[in-house]
């Protein structure tokens, strides 16, 4: 007996029949999990524990690929600096000169901003620490934009943290695992960057769309923005440290405003995470959900010559405001037609030796009529 | 005296495997981060020739689970919504496959025609669901004015939707002082 001759030999299933079925059970499977994945609070991903594995194992592959360009691009450069020293050397000297002017104003004008924040009082942001890792991995398109670096947690980046180059913002961290990371860059479709233009401080929500330069949307303010303004992040939401550099305003091809990124001046092969997680990490939460003058409950004991300056005002206080009281009920008693006279300021006059009558001495001349004597606030010292 | 004539089998392994493989090892050296007089590396959608071809020349069942596999690798490899390309290849896929007797005999520039065609569609897809996907989360404050314009998002999620867990309420009311509309 042949193996085909079973007790299945009659039923015969067109093979295009099964792939269908294979085929709709795989949609079905791809719609459920773009449902599922979602986006967390902190801007990472529901399937991040399937993301993060999989670029665990991801990054060593692409270090594979990404070394040996590394490396050409390296003897490139050595090769190069030999056979373009001298011009080199000319240019940088040319910009040697011009950038000694620009340090001894910017020495200049850190002495000045310094005393200006000492005056104002202004608690500026601390520095932030950063970590340097190097791009292993790369997407473009227009679905996504992201790279793989090779700095994670053990390094200290977690989710939502900036990620810059020399030039300029280049994304945000949204996925981490112990050495790699995944950087969704500002030109990514989900990429919304709260930034501000640095002429006219007006606010703008720096918008990806899968170009090489994002739309500026909800610009606030006509004609706060025109080519050539420099854009910075503004730090609104506190997911950005205020004030780096993204780019250039351009007026683009569809009418909009978009952005000449910085960092698209050179490969983007080095890249510095930002340790920076939000304003919550830069003051203390208790400081800011004080209590309005919470200060006055900490104040320190008074000394004994404060304790007795204290209860003579009082003392004082209370005889002004008791005479004050007396005078007001012998106005009561005798009906006089004259209007009363501005009450005497003994309130607000602490240092006057003793209460004097109020008819006898005419007020001060800014001191406003009142008619009804109000006790002095905060007079039960 | 007669040759032994080479018989070369094509089976599962050769069908599906090899090139699925070879799929998988050219879309990742493609993602190799080299910038060459400032020209990236291309990057097709590779995998969509396999959708193409393997429901034309020979279905089974094995291809589609391969190609969702596949699609799943892509959307991990390119940070792209999970099950993204998933669904595109196997729109590719089923689409061929319910044309097939259609397809099938016709000359070479016809089934160019009829790939560039399933190719244009599962961009069309993709570009439906990601573009759903970015705009499905908007304000849902309940100011109407501040709607419009608070919709901006940290890099994948909505900003607004989540405010108050990230940044707590001061700062949720900063934020709606700042995108306040004229």
């Amino acid at each position: 007996m042949a193996f085909r001759d079973g007790p299945f030999e009659n039923i015969k299933v067109p093979l295009a029949w099964t792939a269908a079925v294979v085929v709709v059970v795989a949609v079905i499977g791809a719609i459920v999990l773009l449902l599922g994945d979602r986006t967390t609070s902190e801007g990472g991903s529901t399937m991040g524990a399937a993301r993060g594995g999989f670029e665990a194992a991801a990054g060593p592959v692409g270090g594979v690929f990404a070394a040996p360009v590394r490396w050409a691009g390296a003897a490139r450069d050595y090769v190069g600096g030999y056979f373009f020293a001298i011009g080199e050397n000319r240019r940088l000297k040319a910009e040697i000169a011009e950038l000694r002017g620009w340090r001894d104003e910017a020495i200049a004008q850190k002495n000045i901003n310094g005393r200006y924040e000492a005056l104002l009082g202004l608690r500026t942001e601390p520095p932030v620490p950063m970590a340097t890792g190097r791009a292993i991995s790369e997407s473009r398109g227009p679905f996504s934009n992201a790279k793989l670096i090779d700095v994670g947690s053990a390094e200290g980046v977690r989710i939502g943290n900036p990620v810059v180059t020399e030039h300029g913002l280049v994304g945000r961290v949204t996925g981490v695992t112990g050495g790699v990371s995944r950087v969704v860059l500002l030109t990514d479709v989900a990429s919304r960057t709260p930034v501000m233009i640095e002429r006219t401080d007006a606010r703008a929500m720096l918008t990806g769309d899968g170009g090489d330069s994002p739309r500026l949307e909800f610009i606030r303010g006509s004609g706060s923005i025109k080519a050539g303004d420099r854009i910075l992040s503004s730090g609104d939401g506190g997911g950005l440290p205020r004030g780096l550099p993204v780019g250039v305003a351009a007026k683009g091809v569809d009418g909009a405003w978009r952005v000449k990124l910085f960092s698209d001046h050179g490969a983007i092969d080095y890249v510095r995470v930002l340790l920076f997680q939000s304003f919550g990490q830069l003051v203390s939460p208790n400081a800011l959900n004080a209590p309005p003058l919470a200060g006055l409950t900490t104040a320190p004991e008074p000394s004994a010559a404060e304790v007795g300056a204290i209860r003579d005002a009082a003392a004082r206080r209370a005889a002004a405001q008791q005479a004050q009281a007396e005078r007001a009920r012998a106005a009561a008693a005798t009906p006089a037609p004259t209007p009363a006279p501005a009450a005497a300021p003994t309130a607000a006059r602490p240092a006057v030796t003793s209460p004097r009558p109020a008819a006898s001495t005419p007020s001060p001349a800014p001191v406003a009529p009142s008619p009804a004597p109000t006790p002095a606030p905060g007079g039960a010292a | 005296m007669r040759r032994p004539v080479a018989v070369r089998v094509v089976g599962p392994l050769q069908w599906i495997v090899y090139p699925a493989l070879l799929v998988l090892a050219a879309t990742v050296v493609l993602g190799t981060p080299l910038q060459l007089f400032g020209l990236h590396l291309p990057e097709p959608v590779i995998p969509m020739i396999l959708a193409f071809a393997w429901p034309l020349i020979r279905p089974s069942m094995l291809a589609p689970a391969a190609l969702f596999l596949i699609g799943l690798f892509l959307d991990l490899f390119w940070n792209t919504p999970l099950g993204l390309w998933a669904l595109c290849l196997m729109g590719v896929y089923g689409t061929v496959l319910l044309s097939r007797n259609l397809l099938a005999g016709h000359e070479g520039l016809i089934r160019f025609g009829a790939y560039a065609a399933c190719t244009l569609g599962a961009f069309f897809l993709a570009y439906l669901v990601v573009t759903m996907r970015t705009r499905r989360r908007s304000c849902r404050w309940s100011d109407r004015s501040c709607r419009r314009c608070c919709c901006f998002r940290s890099p994948t999620g909505c900003l607004s939707d989540s405010t108050t867990e990230i940044f707590g309420s001061d700062e949720r009311r900063a934020l709606h002082l700042l995108c306040r509309c004229e």
